[in-house]
């Protein structure tokens, strides 16, 4: 079974033009640029002061590719269509925590859950969903991330929170009195900084995840300082 | 078809050309599935970006990989260095929107066998994909034109030519142009910045890694090595 994504407005449609236009644009410049660098690793193993020159700009090159991978995956988000199945969580978590293998260990964050139930939905969606909101708490300086998951009236709700550093209260769609700015939003200010710290688009995708799913999705800070990622998808039978 | 029944034997023209489709997004994959399978073409595998691409390429190992540029993660320039790396005989186009003749040099760098423009038209695919197979560059004019300029500016004596692949250093490759200038251990470590040591520590490198005994026989061994008479094996072996 497979289902499109809902039409977007004019102005999501734009941005995710611009975005895949920017992607294209920096990365073929990251793409060379790390070409270039692979033709000079090997004098770099000789001659100690061009390694590190090397190095430098390899670790500036791929931030760089970070950028183009979050434009990509914002660009790509605007035309998913669902492909949708029962995705035990448990096993998704698995798959986004290989995929994030590199950034844990980096960070030496910790990632835990409890056994997490069966949603109905898009696997690599999910999976995608899932490796966003645990890198915006890595991005936050985290050194603990835990899942949960509960059924909630035929969908299940699933919490993802880390004690990095807090994010402002807000929930998609609630009227914001102190208008603080919405961190679903392009672009948005990211909680944290440094190098895991990508475009600023991984909430922005994660909402459209969700929302594509028929689910709801809000941030929030927690009692322990922390922050909480709050969503919901369809529970399997 | 099986693997097995191209093992020990070149490209027939009955064969069909075993072709992975590489690109980030899944309707130009498929776009170009359909317009590959429509000429023959069979596609044996997708990938949705550089590290699939890889250990798909290192798996099937296919006549032909169509890499997609830009993708998340491994681009395909870096994809294209390892595939062509671990699997020699895989031939690789890049086929990408981009026309810059500096991507498509360091694409062919990488060890691409071809670079094309997607504004070419996709008409034109099949027929590029076989002559790759067949071992034709797959580039164009313009860019054959940057190629005839590059290889202008090499020095007479060949100095600054390497194979593409070879076993010497990039360093140590700059001491053997150096020795064939017939400069001695003092001129090359004052141009190289090096210690005359050091100098010498590469000559003698250089020397076992061709697997002769003198500076003469080393010089006479670079010309071979860059007209290509030299099995790359041979050196490696020695």
């Amino acid at each position: 079974m497979s289902s499109s994504a809902p039409a977007f407005n004019g102005a999501e449609a734009d941005l995710d033009a611009y975005a895949a236009q920017a992607a294209h644009q920096l990365g073929e410049a990251v793409a060379l640029l790390r070409g270039y660098l692979a033709l000079l690793e090997p004098r770099g193993e000789q001659d100690a002061e061009l390694g590190n020159v090397v190095r430098g700009m390899s670790a500036g090159a791929e931030r760089a590719q970070r950028f183009v991978d979050d434009l990509l995956d914002l660009a790509a988000s605007g035309r998913d269509a669902l492909a949708v199945g029962p995705v035990p969580l448990g096993e998704a978590l698995g798959a986004a925590r290989i995929r994030l293998a590199a950034d844990l260990r980096e960070t030496g964050a910790e990632l835990r859950s409890k056994p997490l139930p069966v949603v109905r939905g898009d696997r690599e969606l999910i999976v995608r969903l899932l490796c966003h909101l645990v890198r915006a708490g890595l991005a936050a300086g985290a050194t603990v991330i835990e899942v949960e998951g509960v059924h909630e009236d035929g969908f299940v709700r699933v919490e993802v929170r880390d004690d990095g550093a807090p994010a402002s209260g807000n929930a998609v769609g609630a009227a914001d009195p102190v208008g603080a700015p919405d961190p679903f939003a392009p672009f948005a200010r990211a909680r944290g900084r440094g190098p895991l710290v990508g475009a600023g688009v991984g909430l922005t995708v994660s909402r459209r995840i969700v929302e594509l799913h028929g689910g709801s999705i809000a941030l929030d800070g927690d009692d322990a300082g922390g922050s909480v990622a709050a969503f919901t998808l369809p529970a399997e039978d | 078809m099986s693997q097995q029944d191209h093992e020990g034997s070149g490209p027939r023209d009955d064969d069909p050309l075993r072709v992975i489709v590489v690109d980030d997004d899944p309707l130009a994959r498929r776009m170009l599935r359909d317009v590959l399978q429509a000429a023959g073409i069979v596609v044996i595998a997708e990938a949705g970006g550089g590290r699939e691409a890889i250990e798909l390429s290192t798996y099937y190992k296919p006549d032909v990989v169509v890499m997609d540029l830009v993708m998340p993660g491994i681009d395909g320039i870096a994809a294209t260095r390892q595939i062509t790396a671990q699997t020699p005989d895989v031939r690789v186009v890049m086929l990408t929107s981009s026309d810059s003749e500096e991507v498509g040099l360091m694409t062919l760098r990488a060890g691409a066998s071809g670079f094309l423009c997607k504004s070419v038209g996709l008409d034109a695919l099949p027929r590029a994909l076989r002559c790759a197979r067949d071992g034709e560059a797959v580039v164009s004019r313009q860019l054959t034109m940057r190629l005839i300029e590059g290889m202008r500016r090499v020095r007479e004596d060949g100095a600054g030519m390497r194979p593409i692949r070879s076993p010497l250093t990039p360093r140590e490759w700059e001491v053997l142009d150096l020795l064939c200038q017939e400069r001695s251990t003092d001129e090359i470590a004052d141009t190289l910045v090096l210690s005359v040591e050091t100098v010498r520590s590469h000559i003698k490198s250089v020397l076992r890694k061709l697997g002769v005994r003198s500076r003469q026989e080393a010089i006479k061994a670079a010309g071979s090595l860059r007209s290509g008479l030299v099995l790359e094996g041979l050196v490696e072996a020695s």
